[in-house]
């Protein structure tokens, strides 16, 4: 019986020793993270067979030493623990992201190109001021550089993620090779069902970081080792750890791809920082670089468009060259025979055309000349076209920049101005070859009189004065004269002006010409005639033009005078204006009463004034002007780069034509050759809040705002999810300490109930060994 | 029964007291910064409207500063045309002055002197230049606007350089106003009215439609040939001079020869004193009553003419309105004759049927004058010592009456300057009044209620001590207090 007793206490010694130490760790590891308490359980130990006719218990036995957790809320936690660990990542760059755009503050890009354009505005006021000007031209460089600084940080957000994809990656194979390892240890301790609670501790700890990092799956094998997998990808078996690697997927744009090495497949995780940083690389700077590019090349495009069809101060270009290159295509070593739409140029070239104007700084003269232009057209064919026009010369060097130079004292430009002088060939308005009697009448003739006339060289016709004409013929009066003659000639006429003989050609202008000679009897002489060549002549009446057209539609006017007069003389001389398809648009009065000089509505915008001078229907006079609705429908001045404000393609470079920042004078504030129009400031101030096909039909400040928005939408999505996500995974937590949490009032009440247990056996032991002693000493 | 675990206690204190603390922050940095919405995620549609309130509120700083611009623009040329509407009433007291009857012509001439001094202080007034740019040019701003020119028939005209064009800016939403006065503005005249012609060639206002010159011409009557009628054949003839030197025109004129057997004799033009002449003249001056003046051959007259021999003349002459460069042959019996300025193109009716001798005539359109060229014609009248003080009433008077219309274009012009500033000043407070209500709802959005985040921020701090406190109390309970 002692023996038992003293085996009985023993059991509940050791027990309870055992106890105090599980508990004693169990308080140790109060503050440990991830630690599950351990709870002892024990268990009676079944008697022994003995010859009473009772069996005697043989004290307590340690049955097991558990874990206490709940598998399914650990993986529920380590799910949770990918989608906040994908979150913070998300909130942390959202966050970046914001702090980059610096919105709503003075510095944002915001305030920078609403002081951009606002200078624009201001500059109308004044569009010569050359401080202003400079001023303005500044003010641009400042909003390109603000495009630029944003693009390059933006690229900087985007580097940093693939490194950090890259940091992660590592991070992973490292957590993986520890798994691994720990697999391998486990299998070893492991001693039959029963798996070292440390180990596992260890093993939940490493897997809750891993799924930090990546989201996971995981198998749990009989022996307590682990298989774990991601995206499709397995991470480790229990074989064996493997290797994660990133590469570029596209490498300008910082998209990684993760894959496992070997494999042919990317992994694709659903959680977890990883997953976090391949979204961001995606769409949080990828996805807002396209759109801030977007916003710069359709500035660079709509203010080009509004620049390049302006006119500089002092009248025109000199000379400019195209800053985007025409690149050789084909491959035979010069640009030249390469279709236009094949050379590589930033902006589409569409088929249209191009309104050239050249003016001549000492006659004010300017030239129109409409040049076609096609995408399919070669450069050569556009070069040629140019080239053709008279005072310009232009070419292609071998690098592709194009270059066009006014010669001699003219000036070019591309806008939609009037031409100020409308008849520039002298066509409109000319005169008859006239002589006049040098004596008046009478004019004393004989029968058989006679002279030749040659009306425009086209040969002498006879005239010969015969007394049946006249009533006296040594007395002729002129109008006599005059009939005798009309009676004899084609091709000119006769008539008596205040007593003299007064012949003129039909035909007018400087090929109209006649020519006398005299015959029998020397009429000529009587009648003080001349014999020397008499030619008409081209006698253009001015026509000026002026105002800026405003019409939708480029209207080409024909003007041809309604009958043969002189301009504010002649009754009822009108002049027809017909538009391109033969129908009239106006028709003017120029007869009497019209003051020469004098200003008459002509269309949308532009009036017109006629010099003194005579027009004749008869005679063919006519002329032609063209008024231009928008003069580049092609496109080619945007995507040459020939005289633009801009020059550069996405915001990453962006920024004021280097020319423009040299001379002040070529901002081509007007939209005729006066200094004091400013017709093109106001056409580009209008860019900053007018509609763009570029920008889906937004105008540049709303595809901003836009932007923007949608910036914050995400930040506070992402803030709004990590704090969502924070709390079910704090609730997990607080589940989880629920189950495996040590509780030091529990630990401190088991405790005491061991140390009790300890005490009463050891006051049991006590008590069997006085019965013993009792026993010993009887 | 929910079990509290030792770490959880601990976890749970530490949120709570970091959630409290980061609202303590969030309302600190709201007071520091005075501003609630410090990034886009702050509010999203609070930041898109403080985008939208920021492009117009940009918008409307733009306007003020167009406003500006415009309006220290608009108010020097209002300032230069009040100072010109002065200095054209002093020509107009000076021009009063002038018509008096009483005067000499030197007094005249001084008046004159005086009217051109002022007349270019009020060409300079018209040629003000703004910043570098000339007012009233029309765009045309880098040309002087405004210069005389002297033309071919010695006649100084006003000369515009500029244009008519407006340059507008913009000074609201959807309105542009122009900051300049084009100078035809200020050049419009009044309305034509029938043209007068002062001279004594007997020109005549003509029939046959409407003048078409503006301000004045000098129409030239000048002669071209003397012919002597046959019969009486008398053998006199014009001289190698008389071309363009005779200053008789037209019908009615005649002379009354005699001659002996020698060919000596007499001639009279026109019933004027006789003159004696032999053969060997042949360039003999004959001078008529009212000083007109024929050349004649002498040296082949036929002898023994009765006394009172009356030979008709003939003549033909020219008509010019620009200095000669294009002339028109006098048709003596027309009361229709075109006379066209080869370099204006305007058109001159003529009455030629009573012309009778040489010389100027001065034309004037009445109503058709700007100022300036009112004045010119002002001074030139004054200057003029030739002119006897009733023609000089006259043309003072009709130039007068021109000044006083020119006049009431510049003082259209400057209503029309005080109508946009009134205009620039209601658009101004217009705008600043949005400006002001611009600034006051995006405070709303943007900037922290002070009295509000105060509040919370103490409330947060209570809180937050309370649970720091709190802490401290529940980490000091145990059982081992009781152990």
């Amino acid at each position: 019986m002692t023996t038992v007793a003293f085996n009985t206490a023993l059991s509940a010694l050791t027990t309870a020793q055992s106890a105090l130490a599980i508990i004693g760790n169990n308080m140790a590891n109060a503050a440990t993270p991830g630690y599950s308490r351990q709870r002892i359980s024990l268990d009676s130990l079944p008697a022994m067979a003995t010859t009473s006719r009772f069996q005697v218990g043989r004290g307590v036995g340690i049955n097991s030493v558990d874990r206490v957790t709940d598998a399914l809320l650990v993986g529920r936690m380590r799910n949770q623990t990918a989608e906040v660990g994908r979150y913070d990542v998300m909130a942390g760059h959202y966050r970046e992201l914001e702090t980059l755009f610096a919105e709503p503050s003075p510095n944002g890009l915001n305030s920078v190109l609403g002081a951009f354009f606002a200078d624009i505005s201001g500059l109308t006021g004044a569009p010569e001021d050359t401080a202003r000007r400079v001023g303005l031209i500044e003010s641009g460089r400042g909003a390109a550089d603000t495009f630029k600084s944003l693009a390059r940080q933006l690229r900087g957000v985007g580097q940093g993620l693939e490194e950090q994809i890259k940091v992660e990656v590592a991070m992973i194979n490292s957590l993986s090779e520890e798994l691994a390892g720990l697999n391998n240890s486990i299998a070893a301790a492991a001693m039959g069902p029963s798996v070292p609670p440390d180990l596992v501790d260890r093993q939940e700890n490493l897997l809750q970081q891993l799924a930090q990092h990546v989201d996971v799956k995981t198998i749990h094998e009989a022996d307590g080792r682990v298989t774990v997998s991601s995206g499709g990808s397995v991470l480790v078996s229990p074989s064996g750890a493997s290797q994660l690697q990133a590469y570029d997927i596209d490498p300008p744009s910082g998209r990684m791809g993760v894959r496992r090495s070997g494999a042919s497949t990317d992994l694709s995780p659903r959680g977890g920082r990883l997953r976090a940083l391949m979204d961001l690389a995606e769409q949080g700077v990828d996805e807002r670089m396209a759109a801030l590019d977007k916003m710069a090349h359709n500035l660079i495009l709509e203010m080009n468009r509004a620049h390049s069809t302006g006119v500089p101060l002092g009248g025109g270009y000199k000379s400019i060259q195209s800053t985007n290159l025409f690149h050789d295509a084909n491959g035979s070593g010069s640009p030249l025979d390469d279709a236009i739409g094949q050379t590589g140029l930033p902006f589409d070239v569409t088929s249209g055309s191009l309104n050239v104007n050249v003016s001549d700084l000492n006659t004010g003269a300017v030239t129109q000349t409409k040049i076609n232009v096609d995408p399919s057209m070669t450069v050569q064919q556009l070069v040629d076209q140019l080239d053709a026009i008279d005072g310009l010369s232009a070419n292609v060097d071998p690098l592709g920049q194009l270059r066009i130079t006014a010669l001699g004292d003219r000036r070019f430009d591309f806008s939609n101005r009037v031409q100020p002088i409308g008849d520039l060939d002298d066509t409109f308005g000319s005169a008859a070859a006239t002589i006049t009697s040098g004596a008046q009448e009478p004019f004393s003739l004989a029968a058989g009189d006679s002279f030749t006339l040659d009306v425009d060289g086209t040969g002498p016709q006879t005239v010969t004065f015969n007394p049946g004409a006249f009533t006296n013929m040594g007395a002729a009066s002129a109008s006599e004269m005059a009939a005798a003659i009309n009676a004899q000639i084609t091709g000119a006429t006769a008539e008596a002006v205040d007593g003299r003989l007064v012949i003129r050609s039909a035909s007018t202008g400087s090929a109209s010409s006649l020519q006398l000679t005299d015959g029998a009897g020397g009429p000529l002489a009587t009648t003080g005639l001349s014999t020397t060549l008499e030619t008409g002549a081209d006698i253009g009446v001015d026509v000026a033009l002026s105002g800026s057209y405003s019409g939708a539609e480029d209207l080409d006017l024909t003007f041809v005078p309604s009958s043969d007069g002189t301009i504010g003389v002649t009754a009822d001389l009108q002049v027809s204006v017909f538009d391109g398809q033969g129908n009239l648009v106006t028709t003017l009065d120029v007869g009497q009463g019209y003051a020469p000089g004098s200003e008459l509505t002509l269309a949308d915008g532009v009036t017109i004034s006629f010099g003194a001078g005579q027009l004749s229907a008869t005679s063919g006079d006519r002329f032609s002007t063209r008024l231009v609705a928008d003069s580049d429908t092609s496109d080619i001045l945007v995507a040459a780069g020939l005289g633009g404000f801009f020059t550069g393609t996405d915001a990453s470079t962006i920024a004021v034509d280097a020319a423009l920042l040299e001379d002040s004078d070529l901002l081509a504030a007007a939209g005729d050759g006066n200094p004091g129009n400013n017709q093109n400031l106001l056409d580009m101030a209008a860019v900053w809040d007018t509609a763009a096909d570029g920008l889906d039909g937004d105008s540049p400040d709303a595809f901003y705002r836009l932007l923007l928005t949608e910036l914050g939408a995400d930040t506070a999505r992402a803030e709004q999810t990590l704090e969502t996500q924070t709390l079910v995974l704090n609730s997990l937590e607080a589940r989880r300490d629920e189950v495996s949490g040590v509780n030091i009032d529990e630990e401190l009440l088991q405790m005491e109930r061991f140390q009790q247990l300890y005490a009463v056996t050891a006051r049991f032991l006590q008590t069997v060994q006085d019965v013993n002693d009792i026993l010993i000493n009887l | 029964m929910e079990r509290i675990s030792f770490g959880r206690m601990f976890s749970n204190a530490q949120q709570n007291i970091s959630r409290n603390f980061a609202r303590v922050f969030s309302a600190q940095n709201q007071l520091a910064t005075g501003r609630r919405i410090n990034r886009p995620s702050d509010d999203i549609v609070g930041t898109r409207r403080l985008l939208t309130l920021a492009g117009e509120r940009a918008n409307i700083d733009r306007h003020l500063s167009n406003v500006g611009t415009a309006r220290s623009a608009i108010n020097t040329s209002s300032a230069q045309l009040q100072e010109l509407t002065s200095i054209l009433s002093t020509i107009r007291e000076k021009a009063v002055q002038g018509s008096n009857g009483t005067l000499t012509p030197d007094d005249r001439v001084s008046i004159a002197n005086e009217i051109d001094a002022l007349l270019q202080t009020g060409m300079s007034a018209l040629n003000t230049s703004f910043e570098g740019r000339f007012l009233f040019a029309g765009t045309s701003t880098a040309d002087r606007p405004f210069e005389l020119i002297t033309g071919a028939d010695g006649v100084q005209r006003l000369q515009y350089n500029g244009n008519n064009d407006l340059a507008e800016v913009d000074v609201a939403p959807d309105l542009r106003l122009p900051v300049n006065l084009a100078g035809g503005e200020l050049m419009r005249a009044g309305t034509r009215g029938a043209t007068l012609f002062s001279g004594a060639t007997g020109a005549a206002v003509g029939t046959g439609g409407t003048d078409t010159g503006t301000g004045r011409d000098v129409l030239q009557v000048r002669h071209t040939q003397t012919t002597f009628s046959t019969p009486p054949a008398t053998g006199l003839t014009a001289s190698a001079t008389s071309p363009g030197n005779d200053t008789i025109l037209g019908a009615g004129h005649s002379v009354t020869v005699t001659t002996d057997a020698l060919g000596n004799g007499t001639i009279s033009l026109n019933g004027g004193p006789a003159v004696a002449f032999t053969p060997a003249d042949t360039d003999l001056q004959v001078t008529g009553p009212n000083g007109e003046l024929i050349h004649v051959d002498t040296s082949a007259m036929a002898p023994n003419l009765a006394p009172g021999t009356v030979v008709p003349i003939q003549t033909t002459g020219t008509l010019s309105t620009d200095g000669g460069a294009t002339t028109t042959a006098i048709n003596f019996g027309a009361g229709a004759q075109q006379v066209i300025n080869s370099g204006t193109g305007s058109v001159l009716h003529v009455d030629a049927t009573a012309i009778t001798g040489t010389g100027d005539e001065a034309v004037t359109y009445p109503g058709t004058s700007d100022f300036v060229t009112a004045i010119m014609a002002i001074r030139d009248t004054l200057m003029n010592t030739s002119l006897d003080a009733s023609d000089v009433n006259d043309r003072l008077n009709v130039s007068i009456a021109d000044l006083d219309q020119g006049v009431s274009a510049v003082t259209r012009a400057i209503s029309v300057l005080g109508s946009r500033a009134g205009q620039l000043d209601s658009i101004e407070g217009r705008l600043g009044d949005l400006g002001v209500t611009l600034d006051g709802l995006s405070g709303e959005i943007a900037d922290a209620d002070i009295s509000k985040v105060i509040s919370d921020l103490s409330r947060y701090e209570t809180l937050y001590q309370a649970s720091l406190a709190l802490t401290t109390r529940v980490n000091g309970m145990s059982l081992l207090n009781y152990m």
